[in-house]
């Protein structure tokens, strides 16, 4: 990679010009190879993971997180948004106002998204039949009453964060939650957001951009019972503990060099956290190689995410080597944030 | 003044037509009756509005969007009317891709240029017409191809597969 920012021009004669190309050359490959190593890599440690403790995972998914909660009620209505690697899909129907389509990677959890977007719409359509039958609904419209309209929550697709299928240019907001700290090398992480800020619209003379808003694990979990902060290891296989359905969860013995923690979201409110979700355990882990590994201490499988813990002012840093220019940014339990929108920046009328 | 009340009546016509599930039957009979269940998993047009090809090298030609339905199975249902949102999604269309996917589909031809706001706000009945087509049209089983590459995306229960095999990534 360093090969190629070279500048030929510069050099003194031909022939090193000449090494240079062919240095450059195997740069590229070299780059072409790494690529295809980390996708391999993630196809393990990531793709594979998500689809094999999907339902699990799902089930414990259902709890918004505030900062994306109000990021998502403040789009105006009729606004197009984008959640890309939206899971099990607990933010398209949040607003009822805005137009959301999904992505995700897992086929298993578009497919749990799907379904649970129908039952969204049925559970409407149920209470609208309700009030219509109290009178309190115009039968013949179907408007009225305090709905602001039909919950959108069925449109999801199947995608890579990579190649992604969105008409460019197009969204006014995507989210992207829990998701770019699975890719495995800082430059797929920087193309990943380059593919986000290419899906929202340029803002134009008067009229602000679209705007994107991600959402990292962060290595500073100082208050989490993780055992992560600052100065440590940045890339973890974070272990996923697939309980079965029968038993009762136990508490898994502290062991050493092993913490009992909890997940959330890969977003993870600590323990402390009295938020309703139902949280496996896990533990924190050092680089190994198998994605499954027996556990001694457990008959349940236990599946090793790849995670990439973002350092205070990386996130930053990734959204302007995009090409991004970053609006706001923050800190919210043991996650990073940052609403970013393409240069340049839309005028902050609101 | 003529042509937007021609334009009106256009679509009047039109949408008064794809309002009734009987349309898809007598225009798609390979989609039997069973797939205009509202239970059925499915996408809605408004949503291919959105979507384009995946492969990185097509998406600087125009011709990558929209993609072109094949095989389709389509079915409508019943939504509840959101004006707020319909009038805010009009100028997030791209009406000229959205007139071709409707003409692909077998759908009576759309005016070249969308209804103003204006229109669209002081016309119940277009409003629903339009909401009719967006919201209440669906694509359950098919697929979505690429005028570029000719990639078939596969679309199954409603949900489009957008992964590529590895010679287009």
């Amino acid at each position: 990679m360093m090969a190629s920012t070279h500048n030929p021009s510069a050099l003194p004669s031909d022939s090193v010009a000449g090494d240079v190309a062919k240095l450059a050359a195997a740069a590229a490959a070299s780059q072409a190879a790494e690529s295809a190593e980390a996708e391999a890599y993630e196809k393990t440690h990531v793709h594979g993971v998500y689809e094999a403790i999907a339902p699990h995972f799902s089930a414990t998914r259902y709890k918004p997180w505030p900062a994306v909660a109000s990021f998502l009620q403040s789009r105006p209505p009729g606004a197009v948004g984008l959640d890309v690697g939206c899971g099990n899909g607990k933010y398209l129907g949040l607003n009822p106002s805005v137009y959301m389509v999904g992505s995700d990677r897992s086929a298993s959890l578009v497919a749990l998204a799907h379904s649970r977007g129908r039952q969204l719409q049925e559970q409407q359509a149920q209470e609208a039949k309700k009030r219509i039958a109290q009178g309190e609904l115009d039968a013949t419209t179907g408007t009225g009453g305090e709905s602001s309209g039909a919950v959108v929550a069925t449109e999801v697709l199947v995608a890579d964060g990579l190649s992604l299928p969105f008409r460019e240019r197009a969204a006014d907001f995507v989210i992207c939650i829990a998701v770019i700290h699975h890719m495995s090398t800082r430059t797929r992480r920087q193309e990943a957001i380059r593919h986000l800020l290419r899906c929202v619209r340029t803002g134009q003379a008067g009229q602000p951009g679209g705007q994107i808003l991600v959402y990292v694990w962060a290595l500073e979990q100082g208050n989490s019972r993780r055992g992560w902060d600052e100065g440590g290891e940045q890339d973890l296989l974070v272990p996923w503990v697939l309980k079965s359905q029968q038993k009762q969860p136990k508490r898994p013995k502290q062991r050493k060099g092993q913490t009992r923690t909890r997940d959330q979201d890969s977003s993870g409110v600590a323990a402390s956290n009295n938020s309703g979700e139902a949280p496996p355990s896990e533990a924190t882990a050092g680089a190994t190689t198998a994605a499954t590994e027996p556990d001694p201490g457990h008959t349940d499988p236990v599946f090793k995410r790849y995670y990439h813990l973002y350092r205070k002012g990386e996130l930053e840093e990734d959204v302007l080597a995009a090409g991004g220019a970053v609006i706001t940014s923050g800190y919210e339990r043991d996650n990073w944030w940052v609403v970013a929108a393409n240069e340049p920046l839309p005028s902050q009328s609101t | 003044m003529v042509l937007l009340v021609l334009i009106h009546f256009m679509i009047s016509v039109y949408m008064h037509h794809i309002q009734k599930p009987v349309f898809f039957a007598e225009h798609y009979p390979f989609s039997p009756p069973g797939h205009l269940e509202k239970k059925t998993a499915k996408m809605k047009l408004l949503t291919l509005n959105f979507l384009t090809c995946a492969v990185k090298t097509c998406k600087s030609s125009s011709d990558s969007f929209p993609l072109h339905p094949k095989d389709a199975e389509l079915a409508s249902d019943d939504v509840e009317v959101n004006p707020e949102l319909l009038v805010n999604l009009l100028p997030r269309l791209d009406w000229k891709a959205l007139k071709t996917t409707s003409a692909e589909l077998g759908f009576p031809q759309l005016p070249d240029s969308p209804p103003t706001i204006e229109q669209l706000q002081s016309d119940d009945k277009l409003l629903k017409d339009l909401h009719s087509l967006l919201m209440e049209t669906n694509l359950m089983e098919g697929k979505l191809v690429c005028g570029v590459c000719g990639h078939e995306y596969a679309v199954r229960e409603g949900i489009p597969n957008f992964l590529l095999p590895s010679h287009l990534v």
